[in-house]
């Protein structure tokens, strides 16, 4: 039996709500992966303790592309879920669950 | 080095050139090609007014004076982004639903389209926006100075002329241009956004290519680089944590509250699936911007003279380094930052001006009974234009005022803390319903009150509008007023004490507020729509409009939207309704409809006002609803006091059917009984006659016959006598007021006297009387002798009908808190059912040929008699035979013997 198939769940809407799962999620994740330097940096490390200028650099920027590229694939999840069978779109969601 | 004049006109050229593009892009939008324009990209794009010229030229600044905190700016709104799905999507859904047109005609329709409350947050956000406007300008003349005397930190006195004032005279010129060309807010400048797109990338790709001039041209590659970033002074910054997160916060605030960023990620978004590309693209952009501002400031610390400006090293390397095209571009992408910046802002806070503060002003002005007079179309655009010039005018005030040498970046933080006092409000109006006008104007105040104290006035520095006591000493030598030091929260960073104090007051104000206020209907209704606006985006408005004069309105909408858009939109609700002509019906949806397409242009709290004056007495106002949802309440329970009525009828025509069942059955009995009172009478009657014939004879009557005749004679007489009697008594019962004697007497007395009686009256019979005695002995309050008239009848009833072969009558006698009741059950046949109802009637006998011979008047007496004593007696259904249950009511029984 393929999975779209199933007759216990709409697979496509159930997945689009997943994916939104996932979106609301993204934020929380990019505060935590943002709050790590306030770690490196804290009032009591020795200085030189925390990795270098450049590393903390590179760091912020590839969690911004990191942040990006997530809520790209989700972009792509809620749009492509929405194809073709899904009654509803992620707009007109209004259960969290 | 490039002639001053060069840059001029370079500069003149790329605004030229921005403007026909703008131009040929609305000629296009106009006639319906907007295709493209309307693409995710663009959107996206537009979003990069965010990066300003503080962006631009201030994060380099901002890294070589704080290390990594300039990243917190672009953090900020990568979360709101990445999270659209929680508050952006939300905004949108609200903003297309209510045609919303700026941050304060948000807060003001979702509090009851409150007038107040936008003109707080419009004032806020002048105020608010005032100092970045000042720094756009700050940049601007920087980047000429640059240009004219090199890198070194060019006093004001050094810059050709007034530059400023020059650059703030053509933003305003250029804003008004732009921006007031059409009147509607809610029709997406799509001119504008185009210009925004193209100078978005017009700075990006300065920006990036500065950055891989310094990072492959100065700094030899990437993997040197990285060691110059960490040898550079830079790197020995010390970091501020509790500053790191409260710029990511209020950075994330002002990307929602920022008027110019809610124009372009609210106003101008055309489709909500274009937040979908904007959630991933716009980080991406994000990046690139910040990505190069590491390498270039290290690499400007590095190279250039001791003492110049960290704020222009973008511009200056290139120029040190003689590129003049690359520093052209660079120019121009500050340029493009500037000029995007200024004229979203302006047009942003123009409609704000006009719509919360020109608007209701001059229609306070206009007086409520008039008419409106004029033409409001050319108040809306003169009110806008000078909007936008006050607008420039208090930037470059503030610009002038404001110390020299303040850093871009600290400018703009305190613009970022004023607008995020807006989020308490903007939140709740959103997510909570509970939260009321007077909750959001309390938390508006309070921490824009706040913010003037901690941050704004300090920021001029000492004895400009603050005196220096005050700073040290606080005000009256009140230590624990000191503006950067509340209540003795000394030691922190002016801007983090700034928003902690300010936020935190701010959230606890307007949730305290709320929750101890009363909202106004209007606002439950608005509450609802914001709140739950993916529920229902239907018509808020359910009610007729009455007598609303269309031509009136037509004549409005003219004034607002113009002579042929508003014939337009006339027209096709006419056709709609099915009318020919321009004066449709003035239907509450359309009333609705109109309000919202006028609220598009001077915002929803004018909008409301101007349709209220012109419906005026006929207008819809939510109380003329409630009443109509009282009348609603009223006419449903009218409908079913009706139905209870009608039940009523019902029951009672049950009834009627009823009794006439039962007089047509007691007719039918009259009928018998006068023939049978009749015969009743008339045998007596009879031989009393024959008799006395006989006896005044002339043939004389042997004694004994003669004795014989007389005493049937006196015989019948009695019983005739008796059969007048009943009738009397139930006549006297019936209709006369019998007065019961009321004594205290045992009941088996009066059932004792009833036996005998009964004895008496028949003679010895066959008739058993089974008795209870110890359930009898009880005294009760009634009449004795008629009481026993009761029992007897009964006994006697029992005697004549019981047609057993052992007759057997069985007197019980039962009390308790209801009463006494005393049953007779003998063990005959019974009465029939369809009896009942009748044997209590008078002249009712069971049979027509009486036995007993009696007049059927028994029955009828023992129940008027039952009821002047405050029982009943009825037939008990049910029993071994015919059964009776005299009733005696509880107050009756005196006590138990």
């Amino acid at each position: 039996m393929r999975r779209d198939e199933r007759l216990f769940l709409a697979y496509r809407p159930y997945r689009q709500r997943r994916v939104a799962d996932a979106s609301r999620a993204l934020p929380a994740i990019g505060l935590f992966l943002f709050l790590v330097p306030v770690l490196w940096n804290r009032p009591g490390a020795e200085s030189g303790a925390g990795p270098g200028l450049a590393v903390q650099w590179l760091y912020a920027i590839g969690v911004i592309v990191f942040l990006a590229a997530l809520a790209g694939l989700i972009a792509w999840g809620l749009s492509h879920a929405g194809e073709n069978g899904a009654e509803r779109p992620p707009e007109a969601e209004k259960e969290r669950g | 080095m490039l002639p001053f004049n060069l840059l001029v006109v370079v500069c003149l050229a790329y605004a030229v050139l921005l403007f026909g593009i703008a131009f040929a892009v609305e000629r296009r939008a106009q006639r319906g090609a907007a295709g493209w324009l309307c693409s995710p990209w663009i959107y996206t794009l537009s979003l990069s007014i965010y990066c300003t010229a503080w962006t631009f030229y201030g994060a380099v600044g901002y890294a070589a004076r704080s290390g990594l905190e300039y990243l917190t700016i672009y953090i900020g709104p990568v979360l709101v982004l990445v999270g659209w799905i929680w508050i952006v999507r939300k905004l949108v859904h609200v903003g297309r639903a209510q045609r919303i047109t700026s941050v304060a005609d948000l807060i003001s329709a979702r509090y009851g389209k409150s007038a107040v409350l936008g003109g707080l947050v419009t004032l806020m956000a002048v105020v608010g926006m005032t100092p970045y406007i000042a720094l756009q300008l700050q940049s601007v003349t920087l980047s000429f100075g640059a240009f004219a005397h090199g890198p070194v930190e060019p006093g004001p006195e050094t810059i050709p002329g007034n530059t400023a004032l020059w650059v703030a005279i053509g933003l305003a010129i250029f804003s008004i241009l732009f921006g007031t060309r059409n009147l509607d807010a809610n029709e997406r400048h799509h001119g504008v956004v185009i210009a925004i797109a193209i100078e978005a990338l017009v700075k990006l790709a300065a920006l990036v290519a500065v950055g891989v001039f310094v990072v492959w041209g100065l700094g030899q590659g990437p993997a040197a680089m990285l060691a110059r970033i960490d040898a550079s002074p830079i790197a020995a910054i010390p970091s501020d944590s509790s500053r790191w997160m409260t710029l990511i916060f209020v950075s994330a605030a002002a990307f929602l509250c920022l008027p110019r960023m809610f124009q372009v990620l609210v106003v101008e978004n055309d489709d909500q699936r274009h937040l979908m590309t904007a959630s991933w693209a716009f980080p991406l952009y994000l990046a690139a911007m910040s990505l190069f501002v590491v390498p270039i400031a290290v690499i400007g610390l590095d190279l250039l003279p001791e003492g110049s400006n960290p704020d222009l090293f973008v511009l200056s390397l290139p120029l040190a380094m003689d590129r003049d095209a690359l520093a052209m571009l660079v120019f121009l992408g500050g340029f493009s930052s500037a000029t995007s910046m200024v004229v979203v802002a302006a047009i942003a806070l123009s409609t704000m001006m006009s719509n919360h503060i020109v608007m209701p002003v001059w229609l306070a002005a206009q007086g409520r009974g008039r008419r409106m007079s004029g033409d409001v179309r050319h108040v809306v655009i003169v009110s806008r234009r000078l909007s936008i010039a006050a607008v420039m005018a208090f930037g470059y005030v503030y610009y002038d005022f404001s110390s020299e040498g303040t850093a871009l970046s600290a400018i703009g933080t305190i613009s970022f803390v004023a607008v995020a006092q807006a989020l308490p409000a903007l939140m709740g109006a959103i997510f909570w319903r509970g939260a009321t006008r007077v909750g959001a104007g309390l938390g508006l105040s309070i921490g824009f009150g706040l913010w003037l104290y901690t941050l704004f006035l300090p920021s001029f520095g000492a004895d400009v509008l603050i005196p220096r006591e005050i700073l040290t000493e606080g005000p009256w030598g009140l230590g624990w007023l000191r503006p950067h030091a509340l209540f003795g929260l000394s030691g922190i960073d002016p801007v983090v004490h700034s928003v902690l104090w300010s936020l935190s007051t701010n959230t606890l104000a307007f949730v305290v507020g709320s929750i101890f206020s009363l909202p106004t209907p209007l606002e439950r209704l608005q509450g609802a729509q914001f709140v739950n606006v993916t529920d229902y985006s239907a018509s808020r408005r359910d009610w007729r409009g009455g007598a609303a004069e269309t031509e009136d309105l037509l004549v409005m909408a003219q004034r607002i939207l113009g002579p042929a858009e508003a014939q337009a939109l006339f027209r096709k609700q006419a056709e709609a309704q099915g009318i020919a002509g321009y004066l449709p019906d003035a239907t509450p949806g359309f009333v609705d409809h109109l309000e919202r397409r006028l609220a598009g242009s001077v915002g929803a709290a004018a909008a409301h006002a101007m349709v209220g004056q012109i419906m005026r007495g006929a207008g819809v106002t939510v109380q003329e609803l409630l009443a109509v949802a009282d009348e609603t309440a009223q006419i449903m329970e009218y409908s079913s006091q009706l139905k209870a009525k009608g039940d009523e009828l019902a029951r009672t025509a049950r009834q009627l059917r009823e009794a006439n069942e039962k007089l047509t059955a007691l007719s039918v009995q009259k009928d018998v009984f006068l023939n049978q009172i009749s015969h009743e009478l008339r045998t007596p009657m009879t031989s009393i006659r024959a008799f006395s014939e006989i006896l005044m004879g002339q043939v004389p009557v042997p004694v004994a016959d003669r004795v014989r005749y007389t005493r049937i004679i006196h015989d019948e007489a009695l019983r005739l006598t008796r059969l007048l009697d009943a009738l009397l008594d139930l006549s006297v019962l019936e209709h006369g007021h019998v007065r019961p004697e009321v004594a205290c007497v045992p009941l088996c007395q009066v059932i004792d006297r009833a036996v005998d009686a009964s004895y008496a009256q028949a003679g010895p019979a066959r008739l058993r009387i089974l008795r209870d005695r110890p359930s009898e002995e009880i005294t009760i309050l009634t009449d004795f002798d008629r009481l026993s008239q009761v029992f007897i009848n009964l006994i006697a009833n029992a005697r004549k009908y019981c047609d057993a072969a052992d007759p057997r009558l069985d007197i019980r006698v039962e009390s308790g808190v209801q009463g006494v009741t005393v049953d007779f059950i003998d063990n005959g046949s019974g009465i029939a059912l369809s009896q009942h109802n009748l044997i209590f009637e008078k002249f009712s006998r069971l049979n027509e040929n009486s036995r007993a011979g009696g007049a059927g008047l028994g029955l009828a007496i023992c129940r008027e008699i039952m009821e002047k004593l405050g029982g009943t007696v009825s037939y008990l259904p049910g029993q071994s035979g015919g059964a009776f249950r005299v009733s005696l009511p509880a107050d009756a029984v005196q006590d138990l013997v």
